[in-house]
């Protein structure tokens, strides 16, 4: 559709490409992050609608709609599903998109090498479902997948290693995009974008694709000793594979935060009319959280009783520190500037106050003893579904909201933009707040059913009740986009008077983004420009 | 808290959770306060522009200074509850051998060649094994697992340690009061991982003698 309004300017020699040639072989930057972007969007129903399997289930005491097997591969396939085909590529999908753009780059350091991860994940998640067809069905292990549970034979069948492969082979094309997002930062930025004139956003993505880099291969071997150990007979130390499994495990749930938080940084600046407040603090806070994630991973092992803890609380605790600046920078950002309380800030400010509420109980399991009570148990999923959900994901729909205009040329309708988000807030709270209530009580997770106790009874529907509400959520933010989407409002180049060079170029932008580019003194050129014009 | 046994780890909790509830609470209700604060008081209004405020270093400095403070004061509680519930006493009173499988608990006191177990896989009215033990007096556990991972739980004692099939973990455990308490399998192990409980009865020292003494003998330890 853009295609036919270009070809009346006829000045771009440009060969018109078919609309499923460019779906399959495409390597413009903008089309790799929509097309990830997409398959995550699909993969993120499908585990959505596992989710509220699991959910319907567990809403009364009992086994009602699933057996046990099939309730062990549901909630598999939907932690599965989140964190290795939605959270983690979509962290990555917005550098993909916005990181050229925002360091005035024409496109990807390596773009082809990002077409084959657009694949890689395309492959990776079909893998892993199509297990549900094989006779002993998909993966039931759990996202951690722990040896020696997941050998063959414990878990005997070829939909696990379908899930194993898939896992692998998902991870395997996130790795390598990583690295093409980080080359893209480090060697394609335009003349004047020093590496402290970098947008926030573009910082998270730097610390987030050295994560990457550094502990995904710490999940490939851990997936592959499953395999060997499954088809080959080895025989892998239980105790070698949680170390392996956790090495990856906790730098990536800050890969599955940083990013949205990078989204949150821009929209609250954004919105309050005011460049970020203590970049440099912010910057190095980033780095050293980076850093500081590399050394906590002992501490999802409180509990087994072969982990340094004292070394592991002390590590995992401190990141209390790091978090603070973050917070006080994005106070301090609102701090006597001009709030515009639109849909994106309202997403934003919920995710501060609903991941404040994730990272203290972060600090309570941080601590040992405690953990011995509550590792493994419904206050972890309410603990990390507040960091993803309630947290990363309603970064997301910040940014969501914030770049639709720039990606798309319309803007998405704020009525139903207030609709969404408010019953995002009651769903997403009404749903994991009780899990706090019941692991305090002691129910452990993964479990189908669970012993006939009227307050577990009732926290258990509130919660399943929540899940509709957010399911109900979700169907208005598609209402909302394809509203948009037929009926535009056209948004211009900036229309929120953006900081960023985003904001600099057409919407959406052309193929090789810019033209021409202002002069770039900070990491916020726009704003910059803008009261170069004002008088005083 | 000198009222709490070091191997209570029910009242050992109960202290630390108060602490960083409390602790919790207080940073929650702060930060939030500072977030709606500066969004409703600086949203926009007409004529007024935003300042370009845009860093406070001291007052940054100052306020990751309080931050550390807190942190160091959580981890010295920490720690110090953490070294009374690990710590393996010299002399317990008795010594219990757990061992985990998918997906039953076995529970056997060597000291008396006593075992109790119960299969409970995929019955309608499982009886869950009980595990009995004494009021008041440290309890030696060892615990194993013959297959897969599996987390020993007592929800009630506030405690969970994990059960390998390639090594032994050792823990003790003064039970506070007499009562019946639910015991889980925390580590996901299985299909039937759900239904891996167990029930633990803490009787006072002489009704456990008695209950002991009545039980079957003859399991080698």
């Amino acid at each position: 559709m853009t295609v036919a309004g270009t070809t009346e300017a006829a000045a771009a020699p440009e060969p018109r490409v078919d609309g499923w040639i460019r779906l399959v072989a495409s390597t413009d930057h903008k089309s790799l992050g929509l097309r990830l972007f997409g398959l995550a969007g699909i993969y993120f129903l499908a585990g959505g609608i596992l989710a509220l399997f699991v959910r319907s289930e567990l809403a009364v005491p009992g086994m009602q709609v699933l057996s046990h097997q099939e309730y062990n591969e549901v909630f598999t396939m939907h932690g599965s599903t989140m964190v290795y085909l939605v959270v983690q590529p979509i962290a990555l999908a917005l550098g993909v998109y916005l990181v050229p753009l925002q360091i005035g780059a024409p496109d990807l350091a390596a773009p082809r090498l990002a077409l084959w991860c657009v694949w890689m994940q395309l492959a990776g998640g079909v893998i892993m479902y199509l297990g549900f067809l094989t006779t002993h069905g998909a993966g039931p292990d759990g996202w951690t997948a722990f040896l020696p549970l997941s050998n063959a034979t414990f878990t005997p069948g070829t939909g696990m290693d379908m899930w194993v492969l898939g896992v692998i082979v998902a991870n395997a094309g996130q790795l390598v995009l990583a690295g093409v997002i980080l080359a893209t930062i480090l060697l394609r930025r335009a003349p004047g974008v020093s590496m402290l004139r970098l947008p926030v956003f573009v910082w998270t993505e730097v610390v987030t694709t050295l994560m990457v880099l550094v502990s995904f291969p710490a999940l490939i071997a851990a997936m592959t000793l499953i395999y060997l150990e499954r088809q080959f007979g080895w025989n892998v130390d239980p105790n070698v594979y949680l170390n392996l499994f956790w090495f990856y495990g906790h730098p990536n749930v800050y890969v599955m935060f940083f990013p949205f938080l990078g989204c949150v940084a821009e929209v609250v600046a954004v919105f309050s009319g005011k460049r970020f407040f203590g970049y440099t603090a912010m910057v190095f806070s980033l780095l050293a959280f980076a850093m500081l994630s590399m050394s906590v991973w002992g501490h999802h092992m409180f509990t087994t009783g072969r982990s340094a803890n004292e070394y592991f609380a002390l590590t995992s605790t401190s990141l209390a520190v790091a978090a603070g600046v973050e917070y006080f920078d994005m106070v301090g950002t609102m701090w006597g500037g001009s709030v515009r309380l639109g849909t994106p800030v309202l997403f934003a400010l919920a995710f501060l106050i609903q991941f404040l509420v994730g990272g203290l109980t972060g600090i309570i399991v941080a601590s040992p003893p405690l953990d011995y009570s509550l590792n493994d148990t419904y206050f972890v999923v309410a603990h990390f579904h507040y960091t993803l959900f309630a947290g990363s994901v309603f970064g997301l729909f910040a940014g969501i909201y914030y770049w639709f205009p720039k990606a798309t040329g319309a803007m998405l309708r704020e009525g139903l933009g207030k609709v969404h988000f408010a019953l995002m807030v009651i769903g997403t709270n009404l749903t994991f707040f009780p899990m706090f209530i019941l692991g305090y009580d002691g129910m452990v997770r993964r479990v189908a059913d669970y012993p006939h106790r009227a307050r577990w009874e009732l926290l258990n529907s509130l919660s399943t009740a929540g899940s509709a509400i957010i399911a109900v959520a979700t169907l208005v933010f598609i209402a909302n986009v394809w509203v948009s989407l037929r009926r535009r409002v056209p948004a211009g180049n900036d229309p929120w008077e953006g900081h960023t060079l985003e904001w600099w170029t057409t919407s959406p932008p052309p193929r090789h983004n810019f033209t021409d580019l202002p002069p770039i003194r900070s990491f916020s050129p726009l704003l910059e420009l803008r009261l170069d014009e004002e008088p005083g | 808290m000198l009222a709490i046994a070091a191997h209570d780890t029910a009242g050992q909790f109960a202290w630390l959770w108060h602490i960083y509830l409390v602790l919790t609470v207080v940073v929650g209700v702060l930060v939030t306060a500072a977030i709606v604060v500066a969004a409703v008081r600086f949203r926009r209004r007409a004529g007024r522009p935003a300042r370009d405020l845009h860093s406070a270093p001291r007052l940054e400095a100052v306020y990751l200074g309080v931050i550390v403070l807190v942190v160091i004061g959580l981890l010295a509680a920490t720690y110090r509850t953490e070294n009374h519930e690990d710590a393996l006493t010299a002399r317990p009173f008795l010594r219990v051998q757990v061992t985990a499988s998918q997906w039953q608990w076995q529970f056997t006191y060597p000291a008396s060649g006593v075992r109790v177990s119960a299969h409970n896989i995929g019955s309608q009215h499982p009886r869950f094994a009980d595990l009995v033990v004494p009021v008041g007096r440290p309890v030696l556990f060892a615990l194993r697992s013959a297959d897969v991972l599996h987390s020993f739980f007592i929800p009630a004692m506030r405690f969970k340690r994990y059960a390998y099939p390639d090594s032994t973990n050792w823990f003790v455990l003064t039970f506070p009061q007499a009562g019946r308490m639910l015991g889980e399998c925390a580590q996901l192990c299985g299909w039937d991982h759900a239904e891996m409980r167990f029930v633990v009865t803490a009787l006072p020292v002489a009704r456990f003698r008695a209950w002991l003494a009545r039980q079957p003998q003859g399991v080698p330890g």
